[in-house]
């Protein structure tokens, strides 16, 4: 219920059009209907890879901006009562829910908005191989965030999009196995093998392991 | 077996150790000068903390927990709040107190004042039936009034069977309902 307070809603809310009209920029067209025709495939390849970078580089805030309150010290009181492992399971939940949600909304707004304003895109499925990697993406910037951010310094999880975003431009321009192993993020070279997604999930267990860890032993 | 038992527990740089019981129905009155460890106390009993020296044995308890600060969810309406922890913790509002208390529940928590703030979270700590209730200085920011009917309702309470671990600068306040008074 404090997740989304007045200031917060805001910003959020003002995030997502700022977000909604930079991909109405990206999207819109003044070509012929003729010619979206004509160049289909190619127009529709160029906005599935303009999206993606605008993804890649905007969802990781709008998880941070979620994310980042999630050390109330409204809680504390609540730790007595229900013990810290139910607690911190409930907050992860929690979480990983309005995650969800957030991502099905970018999912939405990634086909509705070309589906309404052009001629030429038309619905695939492959898009959803890249969302689901977005989203275990999230979870990991949501577990990095439970395990170092701290109510006292929220304000430097701004750090954590930021390095997200560095490393997935890395990715792109040199791909390393070695940086992929310590640090998964989404790369158009590693997102294609199945491997890669296990890896993912196994990554994300251990820190659901580490954070359960963490919460036993921390002082608080 | 006592509900919490503290065996030579205590943090390094506190340099005493805690030794006792906290028994079903107890009402321990924790007093003391500044800097002498109570709050330390608190949060060893909660499990904040772990103890450098010693051990702490305890059962799978409710606590209902005060803390020294209010802490509450502050741009949450009062009354969203209070049906929020009442849901949660699956038990009924405590009409009665909060009535007595006076508080304005059509407010946001951000809008009330000090004294406000910490009778919204007295009301929530009592909520739920707890086995044992932590109160550290829960007259903070009270007016007078507050004071005595916090008071009575503790009695109240205690009759009932619940324990209680009440740390505070007052302990004249809360002498006659004491069975055990450390003097830090």
């Amino acid at each position: 219920m404090h997740l989304f307070y007045s200031k917060k809603r805001f910003i959020l809310v003002s995030a997502m059009i700022l977000f909604i009209l930079m991909m109405t920029l990206l999207v819109y067209t003044n070509e012929p209907v003729v010619e979206q025709r004509l160049y289909q495939i190619e127009n529709q390849h160029y906005y599935e890879i303009m999206m993606r970078k605008l993804l890649l580089m905007l969802s990781p805030f709008f998880v941070i901006l979620l994310t980042m309150d999630h050390d109330q010290q409204h809680l504390k009181p609540l730790f007595g009562y229900f013990g810290r492992i139910k607690i911190t399971l409930y907050k992860l939940i929690f979480h990983i829910i309005v995650l969800l949600w957030l991502y099905l909304i970018l999912f939405a707004l990634y086909h509705i908005l070309p589906f309404f304003l052009t001629r030429y895109y038309e619905i695939d499925t492959h898009s959803i191989y890249f969302f689901e990697h977005l989203f275990l993406d999230g979870i990991m910037i949501l577990l990095y965030t439970f395990i170092l951010i701290r109510d006292k310094h929220k304000g430097l999880s701004v750090i954590i999009p930021v390095f997200y975003i560095v490393l997935s431009f890395i990715e792109e321009d040199h791909p390393s196995l070695i940086i992929f192993y310590l640090f998964p993020v989404y790369s158009s070279y590693f997102y294609t093998l199945t491997l890669a997604y296990i890896y993912k999930i196994c990554y994300i267990c251990l820190g659901l392991i580490i954070i359960l860890i963490q919460m036993l032993y921390e002082a608080i | 077996m006592p509900l919490i038992s503290l065996n030579q527990a205590g943090k390094r740089y506190l340099k005493k150790t805690f030794n006792f019981a906290i028994n079903k129905s107890d009402f321990v009155l924790v007093s003391g000068d500044n800097g002498n460890g109570k709050t330390t106390l608190i949060q060893l009993i909660m499990g904040f903390t772990r103890p450098d020296v010693g051990f702490i044995e305890t059962k799978k308890l409710k606590i209902g927990y005060l803390p020294e600060k209010a802490m509450l969810p502050m741009f949450v309406n009062v009354k969203a709040y209070l049906n929020t922890i009442a849901k949660i913790k699956k038990s009924k509002l405590d009409q009665q107190l909060l009535l007595a208390f006076h508080i304005p529940v059509v407010k946001s928590i951000h809008e009330l004042s000090k004294g406000n703030q910490q009778k919204l979270a007295i009301v929530s700590t009592f909520m739920g039936k707890p086995d044992l209730i932590i109160l550290d200085e829960p007259l903070s920011g009270l007016d007078e009034e507050s004071t005595v009917i916090l008071k009575n309702h503790i009695e109240q309470k205690k009759q009932e069977g619940m324990s209680f671990v009440v740390s505070t600068h007052h302990p004249e306040l809360f002498i006659h309902m004491a069975n055990q008074h450390l003097k830090l």
